[in-house]
């Protein structure tokens, strides 16, 4: 077996990486404010990809792939926040006192959302074209656009966050929230409000991450399964609540699967995540940087 | 005289189930026969995983340590040629280990994580199942064969073989039962209800909530064994994460406070589904939507309803007025003692 070009792998992993990130930050995100873990987190991701595919069979005649591709992304962000605003107030906002029955309720989300999208967009698969053809080769490894384009948006999305995160009043509230809800009512921060505003931007990234996925993999109404799986070991690993915890993770396992995937046998890929997991909960429980309770 | 009288109603609805249980299949067709053979297994299953889940933890691994115990049975019986009868107990002491080998990690830390790395454990063991040979790959196992002839019962028909499902399972509820109602049952549920004065007073919490994992295993192992033999396969696909929510929706939907509460879950959803047979895709809507609708109206689950009526709730208030002020943290310093 020759040993896989090592810039290859190196950028194969970072891609693969700014897509867990994505999706695991959300993710994460909405768990450190509300407690909740958000089954429905890869379905909002799976409504994305629809609304990418949409928005693409909309202005097909218009617009030329790469306006049409932002257009999409655009929509798909917008449309999945609202969609999750909706969420939070009618359905975690009433249960919120006892996280087991929320967690119960994004079951039951998960479940509505798969079969609507299914009745919706039909239960066969769907391609997109792809948006963004070609790849620059150096040094005997070759980036495709579409990769790079993903790790773009991943830093960009990700940077908007942590400027928001650090730098606003708002984030301030919602670091806050995090850090310990009770504390944070009583300094008169309106938990409310801050949930809505997380679960709107954990939506707004899922629905990123979707709608890069879309461009290059067949999309489904069952798409977020094998997703939320992966961003569970993610999350866990990272610590549950902790962005840094989930960024540092999602470059772990990104690297990590791709140097698997390249050695052969991608199949090996969920044995070793999850013994990694294992071992990780045995030894420390709370995750590399985790903040739960 | 008041308990004299629930108690004469208790017999008399166990003594209606059980005729009800035992006459049912002989005057239905086929089709509802191998249903109501499915529904039983079902119940098992979701009483086992109450079990389970009083000790703190919602397991998501519970179809994957289901179909261990078939696995097991199927690996024995096809490869081996051994008895089913020896299968039946081997499947679910493999179940068990399983539970044992992943109590040590899953059980580090409170709630959120069991779920989530019992998932995760779960699907690795799936993958397991499709990656290697030995199990059968994606096909799995067929012709797993019926069980044997004893006391000259012979078991080669569905309705044979629903008698024997339902006294296996009957036998394993009255052990889950009185299981939950021992010292060890009482243990563990003011273990849930108070870790850190359990601890004070000397009681080994992690080991009691492993053993409640590892016992609770057994029964689901066992099955997984009946499931796996009634359907003459064992395949990957059939011990899907879907499983697993079907099963913890019929827990939600049935109520865990009581015993009952799971059993009717599984009646009512395996009605549903049967009702609307004919609109097969839309099942699952249906269930996110009884979920949704159940937890926000009943959030007891369905067998606090007779008890609602009544005007009582099963569960017992904070006598502080203002519970909702006090921090979580602090319920169990202000709430009074939960025995009877």
């Amino acid at each position: 077996m020759a040993f896989p070009n090592l810039l290859q792998l190196f950028l194969n992993g970072l891609g693969l990486s700014a897509f867990y990130a994505l999706f695991a930050v959300g993710l994460t995100l909405v768990f450190g404010v509300m407690r909740i873990i958000n089954f429905a987190h890869g379905e909002l991701y799976m409504l994305g990809a629809y609304l990418v595919y949409f928005v693409f069979n909309l202005g097909q005649d218009q617009l030329t792939l790469l306006p049409l591709f932002f257009a999409g992304l655009l929509v798909a962000m917008a449309g999945v926040s609202l969609l999750s605003l909706v969420i939070e107030r009618a359905i975690f906002r009433p249960l919120r006192k006892n996280p087991i029955n929320c967690f119960m309720a994004s079951v039951g989300v998960l479940y509505i959302l798969q079969v609507s999208a299914g009745q919706i967009f039909g239960i066969k698969q769907k391609s997109l074209p792809s948006f963004f053809p070609g790849e620059i080769r150096f040094a005997g490894a070759a980036l495709s656009i579409r990769i790079l384009v993903t790790i773009i948006i991943a830093i960009v999305l990700l940077g908007l966050l942590w400027f928001f995160l650090e730098k606003t009043r708002l984030g301030r509230g919602i670091r806050a929230c995090a850090q310990d809800g009770e504390a944070a009512a009583l300094q008169g921060i309106n938990i409310n409000r801050m949930s809505a505003l997380v679960m709107g931007l954990g939506g707004a990234l899922a629905a990123a991450s979707g709608a890069v996925v879309g461009t290059s993999y067949l999309i489904n109404p069952y798409m977020g399964w094998l997703v939320l799986w992966k961003a569970f070991i993610v999350t866990i690993v990272g610590g549950m609540g902790s962005i840094p915890g989930a960024l540092v993770a999602s470059l772990l396992f990104g690297f990590l699967d791709s140097l698997i995937s390249s050695l052969g046998n991608p199949r090996m890929e969920i044995l070793i995540d999850v013994t990694i997991m294992l071992v990780v909960l045995a030894y420390k429980p709370k995750g590399i940087l985790g903040i739960a309770r | 005289m008041r308990d004299r009288r629930i108690n004469l109603l208790l017999i008399l609805a166990i003594g209606l189930s059980a005729l009800t249980v035992l006459l049912l299949p002989v005057i239905s067709s086929g089709y509802y026969r191998h249903i109501l053979t499915l529904t039983v297994i079902d119940i098992l299953l979701a009483v086992s995983f109450r079990a389970i889940q009083k000790m703190g933890g919602w397991n998501f691994a519970h179809i994957a340590i289901m179909g261990i115990g078939g696995y097991t049975s199927a690996l024995l019986t096809v490869k081996l040629g051994w008895s089913f009868w020896l299968g039946l107990p081997m499947g679910g002491i493999m179940a068990s280990l399983f539970a044992l080998l992943i109590s040590w990690p899953c059980l580090r830390t409170e709630g959120f994580y069991f779920f989530l790395s019992t998932f995760a454990a779960g699907e690795a063991i799936r993958q397991v199942w499709i990656m290697f040979e030995f199990f059968g790959g994606a096909n799995g196992f067929f012709g797993l064969p019926h069980p044997e002839t004893v006391f000259r019962i012979r078991f080669d028909t569905v309705l044979s073989n629903y008698y024997l499902v339902v006294a296996i399972c009957s036998a394993c509820l009255w052990l889950l039962y009185r299981l939950e109602k021992s010292r060890l049952g009482n243990t563990i549920k003011s273990i849930t209800s108070n870790p850190e004065l359990c601890e004070s007073i000397g009681i080994n919490t992690w080991a009691h909530k492993a053993s409640t994992f590892i016992v609770g295993s057994f029964f689901t192992g066992v099955a997984g064994v009946l499931f796996a033999h009634y359907n003459g396969l064992v395949t990957p696909k059939e011990f899907s994460v879907l499983y697993t929510y079907k099963i913890i929706t019929a827990v939600i939907v049935g109520g865990t406070a009581a015993f009952s509460g799971p059993i009717v879950g599984v009646i009512f959803l395996t009605g549903l589904t049967e009702i609307f047979r004919d609109l097969e895709q839309w099942v699952p809507l249906l269930y996110g939507i009884v979920i949704i609708g159940i937890l926000l109206l009943f959030p007891e689950g369905l067998q606090s309803i007779p008890r609602r009526l009544r005007g009582k709730s099963s569960v017992k208030k904070p006598f502080h007025r203002k519970s909702r002020d006090v921090p979580e943290q602090y319920h169990a310093a202000i709430e009074p003692k939960r025995g009877e």
